[in-house]
């Protein structure tokens, strides 16, 4: 089990997370949503000891979290120009020579033979996955992963999150698209100032829904005409 | 400012210690060349920075007359060449000069080469670790191989190896401006200290077999100058030391390391003026320590 206590994370002055507490259980998938500038890359980057807190508690099962326990997939991930997706791929496989590129790319259809430079966003994001997949490690944590990501890939890659609850993985998932969590996860919880100031287990999901639809402004009709036009 | 900020007023200092003799070097050198020709060297250079330059579509976008603001730049980088041949009494020359520089800045075109999206060949497996060399010879390899060829075919002059070996050194400074995703440093290396030794051992290593070719050719010619060559691989063996423990030191996963291009610059110039190759030296060790304390926090 994940697990974080009262978290708080600054950027100088600026207070992002505060006193933030919350728990993902092993063989669940947890989801967090909130708005732009809530703090939810802060807090996955903070779990992976990218941000060192100011103060707080961050565990699994029991001991102090280490990043060789975490696969973390970036919503923006770097790529070293005229790299070969295979030869991507091939720098995970010198530490887990087990995993099967050319099975795991029937799945995905990449053309690994080609620069990363030419591939698309969805395709980046592919290739970034397939690396931190073939890690296999205990916690996995997706920053937006379906950024991108074409209908059909989508899919496979809520599939793939569902095996690998199955096999007791602590899933810790972002989306800014509501519907792709509400499908695969456990419970979502809603972060804002700071704190995680819902949950919603699966059958309160259309309470979260009504909840982030209430941030709609009244008065957008008037907006838009005032935008004039011909 | 923001550049005398990142790297200190002591380096600041130092620098224009070093290059105000560099420069009275070069307008020394200059004085003895035809003023002709320093002005067709000088429309090359222009010609080249015009002809590349991938911002004409945007400038067309903005300005009416993007020309104008071509010819004020290139007017701006002329000014010392400029100054110059006023002072030499060229002013044939300088006519030349500004006429060129105006033609250069009307010229519409945009050298684009088609880009290839899979490699010639690839490198063998387990050299993948390697990624700031693939990734590096793959970008330069345009610049690499010309100057490598050029270094062997012209080994009967004394200067020639020695001088594409340095060349070749500087060519692979700018491979380690990337910083890697830090699952990559933990796939080389379990501890910052392992990781280090292993990276800067690996990359002079693949420098030195890179250069043995040109070593030999140069051993078998000039034999009696090997201490020149001892210097010059001396001096290129540190290029890489530095750029890796200077990168490591300034480290971030998935930035570009713009800033350390000016301190590579100026490590270079100190490392090639002399008297002052102590100062790189140090530094190698000052970045070492840095990088260490760095990585731990990645590690």
């Amino acid at each position: 089990m994940l697990s974080i206590k009262n978290l708080h994370v600054a950027y100088g002055a600026k207070q992002v997370l505060q006193g933030l507490d919350f728990t993902a259980n092993a063989g669940e998938i947890t989801g967090i949503v909130g708005l732009n500038g809530s703090g939810k890359t802060t807090l996955l980057n903070t779990i992976y000891s990218e941000i060192n807190p100011r103060e707080g508690e961050i565990s699994f099962d029991n001991q102090q979290i280490i990043p060789t326990s975490i696969a973390y997939l970036k919503t923006q991930n770097f790529f070293y120009q005229r790299i070969t997706g295979a030869e991507y791929l091939d720098l995970f496989r010198m530490r887990h020579p087990n995993f099967n590129v050319e099975e795991w790319n029937a799945v995905f259809r990449l053309p690994l033979e080609k620069w990363v430079d030419s591939y698309s966003t969805g395709m980046k994001k592919k290739l970034a996955f397939m690396g931190i997949l073939s890690l296999n490690r205990d916690v996995i944590i997706l920053d937006e992963p379906f950024n991108g990501l074409d209908l059909e890939t989508n899919e496979t890659l809520k599939n793939i999150l569902k095996i690998l609850r199955s096999k007791q993985k602590t899933i810790l998932v972002t989306s800014h698209i509501l519907e792709t969590l509400t499908t695969i996860c456990d419970r979502i919880y809603y972060l804002n100032d700071g704190i995680m100031q819902h949950h919603f287990e699966a059958k309160d999901y259309h309470q979260l829904e009504a909840l982030l639809t209430k941030f709609e402004y009244d008065d957008l009709d008037r907006l838009v005409e005032g935008l004039g036009g011909t | 400012m923001r550049i005398l900020a990142e790297i200190g007023v002591v380096l600041f200092v130092l620098l224009m210690l070093v290059l105000f003799p560099l420069a009275m070097g070069v307008l020394a050198q200059l004085s003895d060349m035809p003023p002709m020709l320093a002005v067709g060297i000088t429309l090359a250079i222009i010609a080249s920075i015009h002809l590349n330059r991938q911002d004409k579509d945007f400038v067309k976008l903005i300005l009416q007359r993007p020309f104008l603001m071509f010819l004020m730049e290139y007017l701006v980088l002329i000014l010392p060449i400029a100054g110059w041949l006023v002072y030499s009494r060229a002013a044939w020359a300088l006519l030349a000069l500004v006429v060129g520089v105006c033609v250069v800045a009307y010229v519409p075109v945009t050298v684009k080469f088609r880009k290839r999206e899979r490699p010639l060949w690839r490198f063998p497996k387990g050299f993948t670790r390697n990624y700031e060399w693939i990734s590096g010879w793959r970008k330069s390899a345009v610049w690499m191989v010309p100057t490598y060829l050029l270094g062997a075919a012209l080994s009967g002059f004394t200067a020639a190896i020695p001088i594409a070996l340095m060349v070749l050194g500087l060519i692979t400074l700018d491979f380690y401006m990337d910083c890697e995703p830090r699952i990559f440093l933990e796939l080389y290396s379990r501890n910052a200290k392992s990781f280090l030794r292993k990276k800067i051992i690996a990359h002079v290593g693949i420098f030195w077999l890179a250069c043995l070719p040109l070593v030999f050719l140069f051993l078998i010619f000039y034999y009696e100058y090997w201490y020149v060559l001892l210097v010059v691989m001396f001096v290129v063996s540190v290029f890489p030391v530095l750029s890796i423990t200077l990168k490591y030191a300034s480290y971030q996963p998935n930035i570009r390391l713009t800033q350390n291009a000016f301190t590579m610059g100026l490590m270079v110039v100190f490392l090639c003026t002399p008297f002052t190759q102590p100062v790189p030296l140090v530094m190698t060790v000052i970045y070492y320590r840095r990088a260490l304390k760095n990585l731990r926090k990645y590690m």
